[in-house]
């Protein structure tokens, strides 16, 4: 009997061993997969994700309707726009309720008083309580509201519920940032009364006069149309020039000429009121649409 | 493991207990006693009777087959297990393990040479296990429980369980020295009596590293030192002691969007002030008799092992950049705790079905002192600008654990046999609240769990077994969450397992098993406050497969495949049923080859080479909003040749360069311009190809 040399019986055993953990990982692995894939059907009555997902939020700017044509403030003056610039920066959404917030139909003597000092009892964005993000539009644009709805670069965000927003101002930046002449909030136009002459007026906000009434420049729980957002849409934020004329009044302010406008002398009342006004919840609202 | 004692002088006996039912065990060759006198003493290492088809002891071949650079990647070589460093090379390891993300340790009980890993109440994460305090070479194996199905297993063991157990088998000195990518520099001086039991050594580690990158810098010092001694008449003890420091920079995260934009470099930083100091001594001793109270011609054994261990940590870091404060949102934790406790146990043979039938009691004591504090601080000038949204921690915490277990072994009928038993946990805390709007808040609170766990093992034929299992278990809560008089609101673990396990004499193993495992409530990483917070119940399901095949002396393979679903099993604002868990990777491969030929003799010495290889899959890391991470597959390598007393080596990690995140989260933060308020991904780097030369000599 012819007999191996040990190097080669050693290599026998070798392969052999080999060849049978080869098979054995061969059916193990056949097992597992089954298995694995056994598991994964019998889970049919699950997603194969995690909860909620990304979706893109095409964004942008109108100014409301009512600012197009002649208004009538609060206070009684009837107003035209010719000229309504804004730079936007951040927009945030969030699944917090907005708070209550002063409404274009309230009196205009609600806002005198406030003015003077006169507290009304209602809530304020220092109660309210955004919860969890849920979007965001996170670039800033130098915007002509009255050249039509402005599309902004896209925003990002998540399924679920959105009910309120931030709106935010930032320092003028792109293109349309010259005509702001560094401002962040500009406009022009014509505010009539019966009894008074016309005044031709260039109202103004600046960032750090904005700071004063709001933190960063943040106009914190602004109304977000509550949606559940389920897939890709728009988010349009409507800007209501309206609201930042409502405790303007004009009786202070110099005629100026159509050529001319006038601009409100500093720390004159229209000044202040307007800066005030351009920070009121009121004037930005939120909305969603599919596409 | 097993004794048996020719008349001897045995000198050794360390790890040495009685169990009759043990697995096949492994005798190694230089053990085998000469068949000439001096009689001498044989060390039979066997695994204790598995609790689960997928239960797996990693030996000291596989573990160091391919090459890894601390302990922790020895949990790589664990079959369903992957680990990954996203804070720096000094803060613990995150471990994801069967459909786990047990992040620094909350669902991984871990035990090293008989003393807790595990921080309770850590102010960084439950559970939080630091192993960089263990020398890799000198662990001479891994023992991995999956599941709670052992009645051993305590708090933390809700994925499983991993004891570490040491040894070093080189007789003489060992000197090692290391130089790598990176400015690295590696020193080992190692010590093992030669005729000891690898149980007794001495080893020490210095380590420093520049770093792959800016912020990666990092030191440390370890040392171990642990030795047995036989007392006779079965009666042997042991006795080790460790200490380690560390100090460690760490990058932190970016965000992927400014990665792939090449707004910022992959390897850069937001925050170079990011990283932490750590700290570990320990002492435990142990002491173990076999046969000593023999009743009516019945073996008993019993064991008691005391520990003490002090832990300090200093951990910064930025996940959010100015989210929170304009001056910064970088936190400080700050983490001291010293454990003292121990381990007892009696074990008694019984005659109920079987001869082989026996009882085991069992106990755990444990109390912490804890005392913990967390702030923030400012970039700009590192001074603390906690605020009320952003409120600091002073705390004091004293967390008892006390435990006792019931655990028995019975073979009913013949290749049968049911193991398993009942444990019950009392656990309180009383933490003193100096911070915050609890300030001056002394809390308590005590609450209890019972256990029940089992094993059902059939020999289907000799060498494959089937084994089915069940088992109850927990994890307690941070201290700091419970109200006064609280009953500790555990959470509830049930957890199942079969399937098969094949054993080919010692050249082959292999296991195939199914799980199933639930939990009352979960922890998951949350994106709006960036750290871990409750959400509803889950369940994992999944399959395990290991095969380890060493059919020559020189050739070791071990090769794992897991594939785990986790889901959420009920609901509540914002997860719904059936929706997987974020963060928790469903597939995870890994194998590892090496071959060890003999390559001649020179100078009359043998020339022995080492070639090792691992790969590591890591595949479908389910991230919030319907998103997967990136799968990683990495290659390491070695080769080492030795001539007598020198020996040389090359070790590759991350062979191929594979541009890899160990890390990915979703959450808002602000590092530069405007915030994002919307949860977006931000990413940690998984290191580049590193290589090291080392140069040893043994003497």
């Amino acid at each position: 009997m012819h007999t191996l040399p040990p190097i080669t019986r050693t290599l026998q055993n070798w392969l052999r061993s080999l060849a049978r953990a080869a098979a054995w990982g061969a059916g193990l692995s056949v097992a597992g997969l089954a298995l694995g894939a056994g598991i994964q059907a019998c889970s049919s009555d699950s997603k194969d994700a995690t909860s909620g997902k990304r979706v893109v939020l095409h964004t942008r700017v109108a100014v409301d309707d009512v600012a197009t044509a002649k208004f009538a403030s609060a206070v009684g003056w009837n107003i035209t726009l010719t000229k309504a610039l804004v730079s936007a920066g951040p927009f945030y959404y969030f699944d917090g309720a907005p708070p209550l917030v002063l409404r274009e139909e309230h009196k205009g003597w609600q806002y005198a008083a406030r003015l003077l000092g006169l507290g009304l009892a209602h809530a304020h964005p220092g109660h309210y309580q955004a919860g969890n993000a849920m979007g965001q539009m996170l670039e800033s644009a130098s915007i002509d509201l009255l050249d039509g709805a402005f599309d902004l670069p896209n925003g990002e965000g998540v399924t679920g519920t959105y009910r309120s927003a931030r709106f935010t101002f930032a320092a003028p930046a792109g293109s349309g940032s010259g005509s702001l002449d560094g401002h962040v909030a500009l406009t022009e136009g014509k505010a009539e009364k019966d009894g008074e002459p016309p005044r031709f007026f260039r109202a103004f906000a600046d960032l750090d006069a904005i700071e004063k009434s709001a933190s960063q420049a943040h106009i914190e729980g602004c109304e977000f149309t509550e949606v559940d957002v389920e897939d890709d849409g728009t988010v349009t934020a409507t800007v209501n020039p309206k609201i930042w004329f409502d405790l303007v009044d004009f009786a202070g302010a110099d005629e100026g000429s159509a050529d001319a406008p006038a601009e409100f002398p500093d720390d004159s009342q229209p000044q202040i009121a307007f800066v005030l006004g351009v920070t009121q919840l009121s004037a930005y609202k939120f909305r969603y649409s599919s596409p | 493991m097993l004794l048996a004692t020719v008349p001897s002088a045995a000198q050794n006996a360390g790890d040495t207990v009685v169990a009759v039912e043990e697995e096949p065990a492994k005798i190694a060759p230089a053990e085998i006693p000469a068949a000439e006198p001096p009689p001498t003493t044989i060390t039979v290492r066997g695994a204790p009777p598995p609790r689960s088809a997928s239960e797996a002891v990693v030996d000291k071949r596989v573990l160091q087959a391919a090459p890894h650079r601390n302990a922790s990647e020895l949990l790589l070589t664990v079959p369903g297990v992957f680990v990954s460093q996203h804070g720096g090379e000094g803060k613990a390891h995150q471990i994801f393990f069967r459909g786990f993300d047990a992040v620094h340790g909350q669902d991984i009980e871990i035990w090293a040479a008989g003393a807790p890993v595990n921080d309770v109440s850590n102010i960084h994460g439950q559970g939080y296990a630091d192993l960089h305090f263990l020398i890799p070479e000198v662990v001479r194996e891994i023992r991995s429980t999956p599941g709670n199905y052992d009645p051993q297993q305590g708090d933390f063991a809700v994925a499983g369980t991993m004891r570490f157990e040491l040894g070093y088998a080189e007789p003489g000195v060992t000197a090692k020295a290391s130089l790598g990518s990176f400015g690295t520099r590696r020193y080992l001086l190692a010590y093992h009596p030669k005729d000891a039991s690898d149980a007794t050594f001495g080893a020490v580690e210095v380590y420093s590293t520049d770093g792959f990158g800016p912020s990666r810098a990092a030191r440390h010092a370890s040392g171990i030192g642990q030795t047995t001694y036989d007392f006779g008449r079965g009666i042997t003890g042991r006795v080790m002691a460790s200490a380690y420091a560390g100090r460690y920079d760490s990058a932190g995260v970016l965000r992927l969007d400014d990665i792939e934009s090449g707004r910022v470099d992959r390897l850069a930083t937001y925050d170079p002030k990011q990283g932490g100091y750590s700290s570990r001594a320990q002492l435990v001793f142990e002491l173990k008799s076999q046969d000593a109270e023999a009743q009516e011609g019945r073996p008993a054994s019993w064991s008691i092992s005391p520990f003490v261990v002090q832990r300090s940590l200093k951990l910064r870091s930025d996940f959010t950049g100015f989210l929170t404060s304009p001056e910064g949102d970088s936190i400080q934790q700050r983490n001291d705790a010293t454990t003292i406790g121990a381990t007892a146990s009696f074990r008694r043979e019984l005659s109920l079905f079987s001869s082989h039938d026996a009882l085991e009691a069992g106990l755990l004591l444990r109390s912490d002192s804890i005392e913990q504090s967390q702030h923030r601080l400012s970039l700009r000038n590192d001074l603390v600008t906690d605020d009320l949204l952003s409120q600091g921690i002073d705390a004091e915490v004293r967390a008892t654990d006390a435990a006792g277990y019931l655990d028995a072994s019975l073979h009913p009928v013949r290749r049968v046999t049911l193991r398993g038993g009942l444990r019950a946990d009392g656990l309180s805390y009383m933490t003193d609240d100096k911070g915050g709007k609890a300030a001056g808040q002394t809390r308590s609170a005590l609450g209890a769990q019972l256990s029940k766990r089992g094993t059902l093992d059939v020999i289907v034929f000799p060498g494959l077994n089937a084994l089915a299992s069940y088992g109850e278990g927990f994890r307690s809560p941070q201290a700091r969450s419970l109200g006064d008089g609280e009953t500790t609101p555990f959470t509830r673990v049930v957890s199942y397992e079969a399937g098969l396990r094949f054993r080919d004499a010692l050249r082959f193993q292999s296991s195939l098993a199914v799980y199933h495992t639930r939990l009352s409530d979960d922890l998951v990483f949350d994106q709006a406050t960036a750290r871990n917070e409750l959400v509803p119940g889950t369940a994992r399901t999944g399959v395990s497969a290991n095969i380890v095949a060493e059919p020559t002396d020189w050739f070791v393979s071990s090769t794992s495949f897991t594939y785990t679903r986790a889901v959420f099993v009920t609901s509540d604002a914002r997860y719904e049923k059936g929706d997987l868990l974020p963060y928790v990777p469903q597939i995870v491969v890994r194998s590892d080859l090496a071959v060890t030929p003999r390559l001649g003799r020179v100078w009359g010495h043998d020339v022995q080479s080492h070639f090792g290889v691992a790969f590591t899959y890591l595949g479908r890391r389910p991230l919030p909003y319907a998103e997967m991470g990136h799968d990683a597959f990495l290659t390491d390598a070695s080769v080492s040749v030795r001539l007598g007393p020198v020996e040389t080596g090359i070790e590759a990690f991350n062979l191929f360069d594979a541009d890899w995140y160990d890390g990915e989260f979703n959450y808002a933060s602000e590092f530069s311009g405007a915030a994002s308020l919307v949860p977006i991904r931000h990413v940690t780097v998984g290191p580049p190809r590193t290589l090291f030369w080392s140069f040893s000599i043994h003497v």
